[in-house]
């Protein structure tokens, strides 16, 4: 076969550029590590930043090459034998769903790295090393389509996520690392006895092992209900602490509010749990998923009220963006939970919005920190008379987080209980409904209590200013001037593309939203079909009107492949 | 008639869509452009853009009014316009898209909304001269007119919720302008809060639209989807929670009776905005989303009523509040109220095109009269208790002129605005063919003899009268917005030119002799209240045959004047005429009259009387000046519960599920201190461990193969 | 037992009296031996007696081996037997020479002195 130069930029192209995304960092990584203390002061940062952008603007590629049309295939495959015994395969690709949460990671990196230069003071190569790692494994979890290589990204974020929490931020940041790892690792033991389970189970009924996607959906849907439910349950605890949902959330506040912001900022923006849940717990286990539903749906309603209200009430800016997610993110799991094709694109919306919303937000009270040295709402007051272009960046994320319209916030949230409210009724998958979709309206309200407490204690109100006593910062901070000064450039930097791109999904959110309907509807069907091969009376009809495929064949359609040329 | 195009500046030629699709844009780009050039380039010339581009949406909507009128636009088989321009949320066969919705409605809200809305920038501009943040408020003001020239001109549900909260988002950022003020924040919150309750019954009604019509299309919901009989009786529940929850989110945007309380306190933001929010761009999107949504209603007939009901009380409510307050800015905000309490009245006895005519001669002589209100309190440095001035008509002969008209059309007294709008509304009441129809005409005779009076009360006591001014009378009140002094700090000297203009014509006691204010302060008042005396004719002359004149003839192809009987067929309001209308216009006027002259005895020519009629009933005028208690009433079992159940909540998870992952981690370390002793260190008992061990080991075994 | 000891030790009578010792008694001899040695490991606090105890205790099972070997009329346990006693003599070098560096550590032989390991 002749392999002449325009072949191997069509495989460049098609197939390595995930490939080449996430060694950038990985590489970058290793040599900001090895980088000296001394020079790494001054030059970590830059070639961190470097690295990320680069490899953001070969993604950023993607989103002009990626064919939308076909936004529920799986692009851009790149595949290669890992440990064939067990079928495990370092295989790479992206569909619509992927892609988005993909970009999001990309353009949330840059402006936490951004930050980072004004936050971190100390061990800059370890930061910079850290964030890099951390940013290539969520870009990894986004990619993978083997599940092993899927658990093994997942684990690892793990490990910088750790370290950034515990060596740079607050004073309780050990006890908050620790917590952070505690949780996350047991929810993964369960996730990975689960998935190891499929791949077993698959073996045992199809006489080879595998870790594909389409392999793991048949073995799921081959299982017994019962046997459904053990599996579901450890891939939830495994998701639903990463989320984080009600009542497995406590390790989000601590981690959230006692690490530093570039930090926090990460931990808050890269959504791998709901991915998680919507990539695996949901497709392999449609059964189990349908029998649990009532409950867990019950659960994210609380979750949504419960965030709402705890919010509202804390004294710690960062805590009450915690809590916010915690109420933003049940009502991305309800949505999820809604299995209709509004709800699964709202919920999805609801993940990237979230991770958007709750760093912007995030950075902007890193750079009240930054200032006054306080996370308290109750010690600063009207920065918008000494701060004005903050006080605008506030404003406008917060009023995004209370879902206004126009804003990208409220597309996700109206999308998601649209979907949650006709779930269930004819001509849609799912089984929830008013029941659940009236009080997740309380949601909506509950963002406007939060959001406005918020600018109302420290943007709007008389000037009140902290005096910072130098000596007494944890942090070794450059001095601040006092009073302090607005936006410098490199703020207006971090915070513009994300208002741009906040104001965008607000306005124009359609060519995200279409790119999702045709994987959505795929996943829709799957359940209805599912609904079918239980026994779940009253759909049949709803699924003739599909074209529903037996369950099966849907199973394998959702893991499809965009062929390998 | 879509290809019909309206001949605009000469040689432009515009469709009556395009020209509808404009309209917002100019706000829009005025806000956008004051935002981004305001602070550095524009400064002091802020409103330029703003004014010019509600201008240029004015001249446009009045075009498009004026060819809705000349019948341009008739002979279409349908009695709108409508387009979609983009595609703005689409999921899953849930579709919103970004487009327009003509018809004489949204073409006549469009017209008084930017006009008025002009006036008010104007005045704006010499209001609000040399105030810190001077851009900042243009650029809300411009997206304020914005966001209600979206919610008029939308095309489905999503997109007038857009406005709407585009609305309550521009009111939250205008009534908290001076956020340095505790109570201007917190006022502007609560504003927030409560309508964002609304807003929940918006989102949820727009579900069950969705669910029910599978669109959000006016064209498809409220003409195409209602057409059919056997739809109809198929969703008879749905159509009830629509319209119920539409209802309520009328309700808190048009602050009824129970979600009205955030009103009174908006007063807190610039006069202007109070005037703004008052007469044209916010708390009139209620009665537009009732009126748009009038085909749903009048199938819904109890929800109707109950909207009738509702503000039939909520206007006796605010009337009896407004006579015990004694800030000029408050009486007129729960005036605003007890009117709109009228409007609703109004629709829910059917009498849609009589609503809207009181939306329209309203916003006329409440802008007057908040923007008179607002030349007192510029001249009199912020004071606006009328118990510390009286008299000032020397001083503001323009004010004081055009504040009368106001008052005049507010309390009904032929032949300005309000006696034919309020007269209307009240015809309608007295002859609907709904029994209770009377009773809330004669609660709303009731209420014109209160409004009548609290509305001369502050006239007499404010304008009539002995001279006698506040101490800070022609001096500017401190800017909130005053920093703990800095040297160079700008905004200090910017006050200064308009002290040396006051002062230059000082008279005795160092007060300027007039207090009117500049040309771009009383202009727009002189035009207001021209309005406010003449547009009331509307409603009688020009109907070509049609009695409620040349408004209800112009609304006619809209049907707002329908009810549906229970077998599906429209029929008039009117069944029966139980009252004649020269009758009760008679007795409208007497009531006015009445209520002038109650004012005129007690707060002009007998001012001692009203405190010892008060002091006979010490608990009621309590009650009154307590306004009924709504605030600590959810204050007590709405704000503090919530924020109590928050704290509780917040407990719960730091202690209850916080530590239960705590014991879950404990576990393990329990475990370890509960054997601990075992690991005593010493070697025998270590020796005696292993040989108990070994030898249970090796009796087990013997058992086992016994 | 104890006056049937008494005449195990009076040789000539023990061989007329029980003939030839059979396995067991050597089993028994050994399994004496452990125990002794057990329960002094057990109830012993001077090191040097318990180290004693530990050898006795190698002693009885060495005694077992050896019986053993000359029952299946087989050298392996007695080869076995030569390789314990060696590595108990190097072990005993080493175990003494810890005993003597305890004991300056400390100035007493006591082992509960040594309970540092204690949960």
């Amino acid at each position: 076969m002749n392999f002449g130069q325009k072949d191997w930029i069509e495989l460049i192209m098609n197939h390595l550029t995930l490939v080449i995304m996430l060694l950038i960092p990985l590489f970058g990584s290793l040599i900001v590590f090895a980088t000296p203390r001394e020079a790494a002061a001054k030059a970590a940062g830059p070639m961190a930043l470097g690295f990320t952008i680069l490899s953001a603007l070969v993604g950023v590629t993607l989103l002009t090459r990626f064919n939308y049309g076909a936004g529920g295939v799986w692009q851009f495959a790149f595949k290669a034998d890992w440990i064939p015994q067990f079928g495990v395969h370092f295989s790479l690709g992206v569909d619509a769903i992927g892609l988005w949460l993909l970009m999001l990671t990309l353009l949330i990196t840059p402006a936490a790295i951004l930050d980072s230069f004004h936050t971190i003071q100390t061990r800059h190569n370890e930061f910079y090393g850290w964030i890099l790692l951390l940013f290539a494994s969520t870009m990894g979890v986004f990619m993978a389509h083997d599940v092993l290589l899927f658990y093994l990204f997942f684990e690892f974020t793990l490990i910088p996520s750790f370290f950034m929490i515990g060596i740079w931020g607050h004073s309780e940041r050990r006890r908050a690392a620790g917590k952070f790892f505690l949780y996350a690792f047991t929810g993964s033991v369960f996730l990975l006895a689960s998935l190891v389970y499929l791949a077993w189970v698959h073996a045992e009924k199809f006489h080879s092992y595998s870790f594909t996607l389409s392999g793991l959906y048949q073995a799921g849907a081959s299982l017994p209900a019962w046997q459904q439910g053990l599996v579901f349950t450890g891939l939830l605890i495994g998701f639903l602490i990463k989320v984080p949902l009600f009542p497995l959330h406590t390790w989000m506040p601590a981690a959230i509010s006692e690490s530093s912001t570039p930090a926090s900022v990460m931990i808050a923006g890269f959504k791998l749990g709901g991915y998680g849940i919507l990539r695996f717990a949901l497709p392999l286990l449609p059964v189990a998923a349908l029998k649990f539903t009532p409950w867990l749906a019950g659960l994210c309603v609380f979750s949504i009220i419960f965030g709402g209200l705890v919010s509202w009430v804390q004294r710690d800016m960062k805590k009450l963006v915690a809590y916010s997610i915690v109420s933003h993110l049940g009502l991305c799991i309800l949505a999820f939970l809604a299995l209709t094709t509004s709800g699964l694109i709202g919920g999805v919306l609801v993940m990237i919005n979230s991770g958007i919303l709750a760093a912007a937000l995030l950075l902007v009270m890193g750079m009240i920190y930054r200032r006054y040295q306080t996370r308290s709402l109750h010690d600063v007051s009207g920065l918008a008379r000494r701060l004005p272009a903050l006080g605008f960046f506030a404003v406008f994320f917060a009023m995004a987080t209370a879902a206004v319209p126009g804003l990208n916030g409220f597309v996700s949230e109206i999308l998601s209980l649209v979907g949650t409210y006709v779930s269930g009724s004819a001509g849609h998958g799912g089984s929830l409904g008013p029941a659940y979709a009236v009080p997740a309206v309380f949601g909506m309200i509950a963002g406007a209590l939060y959001m406005l407490y918020f600018v109302a204690k420290v943007i709007f109100g008389p000037l009140v200013e902290p005096v910072v006593d130098p000596d007494s910062q944890h942090e070794p901070h450059p001095a601040e001037p006092h009073p302090p000064r607005d936006l410098s450039l490199r703020e207006w930097c971090v915070l513009t593309p994300l208002a741009v791109v906040v104001l965008f999904l607000g306005i124009y959110p359609a060519p995200v939203t279409r790119s999702m309907e045709a994987a959505m509807h795929k996943l829709e069907s799957h359940a209805i079909a599912a609904r079918v091969s239980a026994k779940i009376p009253g759909v049949s009809g709803v699924a003739a009107a599909h074209g529903i495929l037996p369950l099966n064949k849907a199973a394998a359609g959702l893991a499809s492949v965009a062929p390998l040329r | 008639m879509f290809s019909e195009t309206l001949a605009l500046l000469g040689g432009l030629h515009l469709t009556a869509l395009q020209t509808a699709s404009l309209i917002p844009v100019f706000p829009l780009a005025a806000a956008v452009i004051i935002t981004f050039f305001g602070s550095r380039l524009l400064k002091g010339g802020s409103h330029a853009p703003a004014i010019i581009g509600v201008g240029i949406s004015f001249v446009l909507a009045f075009a498009l009014l004026m060819a809705m009128q000349s019948g341009k636009l008739a002979g279409s088989d349908s009695s709108y316009l409508q387009t979609n321009l983009w595609t703005w949320i689409t999921a899953g066969g849930f579709k919103a898209p970004i487009g327009v919705f003509v018809d004489p409605l949204s073409s006549l809200f469009l017209a008084f909304v930017t006009g008025i809305s002009l006036l008010i920038f104007i005045y704006s501009s010499g209001y609000m001269a040399g105030d810190y943040g001077y851009y900042r408020f243009f650029a809300y003001l411009s997206f304020f007119v914005f966001s209600m020239t979206v919610l008029v001109l939308a095309n489905n549900f999503l997109l007038v919720y857009l406005g709407w909260e585009g609305v309550g988002l521009a009111s939250y950022l205008l009534v908290g302008y001076y956020y340095p003020k505790p109570a201007a924040r917190d006022a502007a919150t609560k504003a927030f809060v409560v309508n964002r309750i609304g807003d929940a019954c918006f989102a949820v009604a727009i579900f069950i639209i969705y669910l029910n019509f599978h669109s959000l299309q006016f064209a498809d919901v409220l003409y195409a989807g209602l057409a059919n009989p056997v739809f109809i009786m198929h969703h008879h529940t749905a159509i009830f929670w629509i319209t119920l929850l539409l209802m309520l989110a009328a309700f808190a945007k048009s602050a009824q009776f129970p979600l009205h309380v955030w009103l009174p306190d908006a007063m807190e933001g610039p006069t202007p905005v109070s005037a703004l929010i008052h007469a044209a761009t916010m708390v009139t999107a209620g009665i537009y989303l009732i009126a748009r949504c009038m085909p749903l209603f009048r199938l819904d007939v109890p929800v109707l009523h109950l909207v009738g009901i509702v503000g039939c009380f909520t206007a006796f409510m605010a009337a009896t509040i407004a006579t015990c307050q004694y800030d000029i800015k408050r009486i007129f905000a729960y005036s605003t109220v007890s009117q709109l309490g009228y409007m609703f009245m109004a629709l829910g006895v059917a009498a849609g095109s009589a609503a809207v005519f009181h939306v329209f001669t309203h916003a006329f002589f409440k802008a007057l009269l908040f923007l008179s209100a607002g030349s007192v309190m510029h001249a009199m440095g912020g004071e606006l208790d009328f118990r510390k001035m009286s008299g000032l008509r020397k001083r503001m002969p323009i004010t004081t002129v055009c504040i009368l008209m106001g008052c005049l059309a507010l309390a009904g007294m032929p032949p300005w605005a309000g006696f034919f709008s309020k007269g209307e509304i009240l015809d309608a009441a007295m002859n609907s063919s709904w029994r209770f129809g009377p009773t809330l005409a004669i609660f709303g005779m009731l209420t014109a003899l209160i409004t009548a009076y609290y509305t001369f009360r502050v006239f007499f006591r404010a304008f009539m009268g002995p001279e006698i001014l506040p101490e800070t009378a022609g001096h500017h009140e401190p800017s909130p917005f005053a920093l703990p002094a800095e040297p160079g700090d700008a905004h200090h000297g910017m006050d200064a030119s308009h002290d040396a203009h006051g002062h230059s014509h000082a008279g005795a006691n160092g007060v300027p002799v007039s207090l009117d204010g500049s040309i771009r302060m009383w202009g727009p008042l002189v035009l207001l209240a021209l309005g406010a005396t003449l547009v009331g004719l509307l409603g009688v002359f020009g109907g070509h045959g049609h009695a409620g004149g040349w408004f209800a003839n112009f609304l006619s192809p809209v049907h707002l004047n329908q009810q549906v009987s229970a077998n599906g067929t429209p029929q008039p309001v009117s069944a029966a005429v139980r009252v004649n209308s020269t009758v009760m216009m008679g007795l409208d006027a007497a009531l006015a009259l009445g209520g002038i002259l109650i004012a005129f005895y007690f707060h002009l020519s007998n001012r001692a009387a009203a405190p010892r009629v008060a002091a006979t009933m010490p608990g009621l005028v309590r009650f009154l000046e307590n306004k009924w208690y709504f605030d600590e009433l959810y204050d007590y079992t709405l704000v503090r519960p919530l924020r109590l159940l928050g704290h509780v909540l917040s407990i719960f998870d730091r202690f209850a599920v916080d530590g239960l992952v705590f014991l879950v981690g404990f576990a393990p370390q329990l475990t370890g201190y509960t054997i601990k002793p075992t690991q005593s260190g010493r070697l025998r008992y270590y020796g005696i461990g292993m040989v108990t061990g070994v030898a249970v080991v090796i009796l087990g075994v013997l058992y086992l193969l016994r | 037992m104890i006056g049937q000891a008494d005449d195990f030790l009076s040789g000539e009578n023990v061989m007329q009296t029980f003939g030839n010792p059979m396995l067991y008694h050597y089993l028994a001899l050994g399994a004496a031996l452990f125990a002794l040695g057990l329960v002094g490991f057990m109830v012993r606090r001077n090191m040097i007696m318990i180290f004693l105890s530990t050898e006795i205790m190698f002693q009885g099972i060495a005694i077992n081996l050896i019986a053993f070997s000359r029952y299946w009329q087989n050298s392996d346990g007695q080869s076995f037997v030569i390789f314990v006693l060696t590595v108990a003599a190097a072990e005993a070098s080493l175990a003494l020479g810890l005993v003597v560096m305890l004991f300056r550590r400390r100035q007493t032989l006591n082992v509960d002195a040594w309970s540092d390991m204690q949960g």
